[in-house]
């Protein structure tokens, strides 16, 4: 083994071997590109291992997996292939020039890439960022974590959890914590409708009693080496808590389902712009950053519902690495892309307007009966029902992009039919 | 006549549909919006399932525990059953995804599988994993 490091090129080098990093490599090496495929992990599939229940899979292929079946379509086809695959593989900087150094179980390269594509998805919020008080017992924890723990190592972290966050980690955590026999006390969400899928609160909640408190948050936390109970109260308008509406419960377990944040740190070290709003990379419709040949798909772009969209946005993504480093070019993306009316936030942030694109947003509170459209062209389409538990995804086709040539703007809009 | 409430589940609005019953017979079913809401709510009342996912034990793989599920839905109230049932298996690597690890699972006529594979791996290398 050497131990100097060794310098090597590639076409296109993909950082995260989740749904989105393997359908951008995939897709990469059909094109006939050579492609390095990187995964800190021991293996590939990233945040499916841990994700045992079904509902992935559903857009694609018409089919209900679970998260280990969907993530081994894809490593089944990347190991009969000639993806340069490394694991337990490390990328510690990306240069704006694209210089990627890597740390391997071989040693350290330095690799000189025509395109990059970020694809390392998101890390959950954690204690700190929400700001409980109260003491520091052990005990209190990300869901995800909780989910790793329990379903790959089969290791139970409590007995009598709570869980704060109605989103759909928080809510699958509760009926796998309820079916390896813990006792959930109850789940708090801070707004007034649950930000998970309606079937998981059906099938995660009410099958199992398990109490959902609107409106309600975490105010304390009790325990010195272990956790030993929590203070939940109820909150105003403002999300303050209201004085005298505090109970205490009696848990050893608080998990924390209080949303992702994009793994975005190399965007930022390469120098690329982020969305306030979505915290990872403005990208045009081929997900290239403002740093060219810089792509970036998946989670690190926006916190996405379902491993389908994630998918398809890595294809796209494969597909604009290849077009650039194959010729260095692609069509150039001056139309600034608007969240208007209703939305919250809008990816892409830019588009050409010379080719077919796929938008997906989020509304900014929930609706009924509303058209999801663009401002000043006839491309609309009917939804009966939208929240911002679960984005949208609608597509601009071939012959509607005559629509859009004399905008220099693309704004999206929701508005309310009646 | 007694009433049961359910939440629809085959869509986002997530409709409250009221159910009169009499027996194991529906009499009446109101508050649904559109017609999937009838025809869940009469699967849920009369026979409702769930898929269950959760794992076991495997031995000589580079995790402790193997994800499976039922192939399809279960009767829901057999997810016990199940679940008691699958704490009783312990399998060996290598496996495949889709094996059977529960044929009839108590006796709904529906198998448990694998959902992914695990290869046999060395002594050395799985106590560097399980670290
Ligand atoms: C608990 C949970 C439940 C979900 N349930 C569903 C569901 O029911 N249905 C559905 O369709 N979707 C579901 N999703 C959503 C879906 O799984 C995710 O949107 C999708 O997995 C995101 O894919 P990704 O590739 O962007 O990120 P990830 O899967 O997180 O992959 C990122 C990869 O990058 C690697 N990486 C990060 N940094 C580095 C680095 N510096 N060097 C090397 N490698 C690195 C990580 O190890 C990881 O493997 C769920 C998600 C969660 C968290
Ligand atoms: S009844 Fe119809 S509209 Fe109401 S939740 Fe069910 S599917 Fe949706």
């Amino acid at each position: 083994m050497s131990k100097g490091i060794t310098r090597i090129k590639r076409d296109i080098v993909v950082i995260g071997g989740g749904p989105a990093g393997m359908a951008a490599a995939t897709r990469g090496e059909e094109e006939g590109a050579e492609v390095m495929l990187i995964e800190r992990d021991i293996e590939l599939g990233g945040i499916l291992n841990q994700c045992i229940h079904n509902g992935f899979g559903v857009e694609l292929y018409g089919e209900e997996l679970t998260g280990p079946e969907y993530a081994e379509r894809f490593t089944r086809k990347i190991e009969s292939g000639d993806i340069d695959v490394r694991l337990n593989s490390y990328v510690l900087s990306l240069s704006p020039d694209k210089i990627i150094n890597l740390l391997t179980p071989n040693g350290v390269f330095e690799i000189d890439a025509e395109a990059v594509v970020l694809a390392t998805g998101a890390r959950e919020r954690s204690r700190g960022e929400i700001r409980i008080p109260g003491d520091r017992p052990s005990g209190v924890m990300p869901a995800g974590t909780a989910q790793k723990f329990i379903n790959k190592k089969g290791f139970m972290p409590g007995k009598k959890a709570f869980v704060l966050g109605s989103g759909d980690i928080g809510l699958i955590i509760s009926r796998r914590l309820t079916w390896e026999g813990a006792e959930v006390v109850g789940v708090a969400e801070i707004m007034d409708y649950p930000t998970g899928l309606n079937r998981n609160v059906v099938q995660c909640l009410h099958d199992y009693d398990i109490p959902l408190h609107l409106r309600h948050t975490v105010t304390d936390i009790y325990g010195t080496n272990r956790l030993e109970g929590i203070e939940l109260s109820q909150v105003d308008e403002d999300f303050q808590p209201i004085e005298g509406s505090e109970k205490d419960l009696d848990v050893d377990l608080l998990l924390l389902s209080v949303g992702l944040v994009p793994e975005n740190d190399f965007f930022k070290e390469a120098g690329v712009t982020l969305n306030p709003k979505t915290r990872g990379a403005y990208v045009d419709e081929w997900f290239q950053t403002d740093v060219p040949g810089i792509f970036g798909c998946g989670n690190s772009i926006h916190i996405e519902d379902l491993v389908d969209w994630v998918t398809m946005d890595g294809f796209r993504a494969g597909d604009g690495a290849v077009a650039y480093a194959g010729t260095g070019g692609l069509p150039q993306a001056d139309k600034e892309v608007r969240a208007g009316e209703n939305v919250n936030y809008v990816v892409p942030h830019k588009v050409s307007g010379e080719d077919e694109f796929r938008f997906a947003l989020r509304v900014t509170e929930p609706m009924e009966n509303v058209d999801i459209s663009i401002k000043g062209t006839d491309i609309s389409s009917f939804k009966q029902i939208v929240t911002p538990g679960e984005m949208e995804v609608e597509e601009v086709l071939e012959d509607e992009l005559d629509e859009l040539k004399d905008l220099d703007e693309v704004e999206i809009e929701v508005t309310r039919r009646f | 006549m007694p009433k049961k409430e359910y939440t629809c589940t085959a869509c986002p609005k997530g409709c409250t549909v009221e159910v009169e019953f009499e027996d194991d017979e529906i009499l009446d079913i109101s508050g649904y919006t559109c017609v999937r809401g009838k025809e869940y709510v009469e699967d849920e009342f009369h026979d409702p399932r769930r898929i269950l996912t959760t794992t076991v034990r495997i031995n000589n793989a580079k995790y402790p525990r193997i994800p499976v599920r039922t192939e399809t839905g279960v009767p829901k109230d057999e997810l016990n059953c199940c679940l008691d049932a699958l704490k009783e298996v312990e399998l060996e690597a290598p496996v495949g995804v889709g094996d059977v690890v529960i044929e009839n699972v108590c006796g709904t006529d529906i198998d448990v599988v694998a959902s992914r594979s695990l290869d046999p791996v060395s002594e050395k290398k799985r106590t560097m994993v399980n670290q």
